[in-house]
């Protein structure tokens, strides 16, 4: 996916190095969002508050 | 719905209950009807497109863009015989040399999402990133419709 350190582009919300963005999968995009972000934003997946679930 | 919310129900008097294993995302995500206060939102899943044109790996671009192009659509997407998403052509694509196989030309693996996603939040996307259009899935990669960001613009209200 998007999570694999790319030259520079980050997400703009978490700050993880990507290799494009998930979203639009341009690998110099202005907004870039990593998939992590993109699922949360979305709704698609709930931000996860611990490692060792509950 | 999750097991402890299914015993609950249980104990209240309910005796149909039953434990779906994948999750209530998953149910959401195969269009299947959910109760409750944002029941009534719109969704990319309705919003969609569902007469999106489609083509398979091994046909000629040329081909496929004459056909998508007279019914009126500037995209297609690529499926399998299950209809799983592969790939998806936009006009930049549909553009290329006609001799191409659809796989040579196709955007292999785009990103795709679920129909139960909130059509204010994708056409947010959409418009910030300028993208004029997206493949909404099943969970198990299955085509449900293209969605246009003019559509999803329009049902959201947002610019």
């Amino acid at each position: 996916m998007s999570q694999h350190p790319g030259d520079g582009l980050r997400c703009s919300r978490c700050g993880t190095r990507i290799e494009e963005c998930a979203f639009c999968d341009e690998p110099d995009c202005r907004a870039a969002i990593c998939y992590g972000c993109l699922n949360v934003a979305l709704g698609q997946e709930m931000q996860q508050p611990h490692a060792h679930g509950g | 719905m999750s097991p402890r919310a299914a015993w609950r129900l249980e104990s209240l008097g309910f005796g149909d209950v039953y434990d779906y294993v994948a999750g209530k995302l998953d149910w959401m995500a195969a269009g299947l009807p959910t109760e409750g206060n944002n029941a009534g939102r719109a969704r990319a899943g309705e919003v969609a497109r569902k007469d999106v044109p489609t083509c398979g790996l091994k046909e000629r671009l040329g081909a496929v863009r004459d056909r998508v192009r007279e019914l009126g659509w500037d995209a297609a997407v690529v499926v399998n015989e299950q209809r799983v998403v592969l790939g998806l052509l936009r006009s930049k694509e549909l553009d290329a040399d006609g001799e191409l196989l659809i796989e040579q030309a196709m955007r292999p693996g785009p990103s795709t999402f679920r129909p139960f996603v909130s059509i204010e939040e994708i056409a947010r996307f959409l418009v910030e990133h300028e993208l004029e259009s997206s493949p909404v899935t099943t969970s198990d990669g299955r085509l449900v419709g293209l969605l246009l960001r003019e559509d999803a613009v329009d049902r959201s209200g947002s610019t």
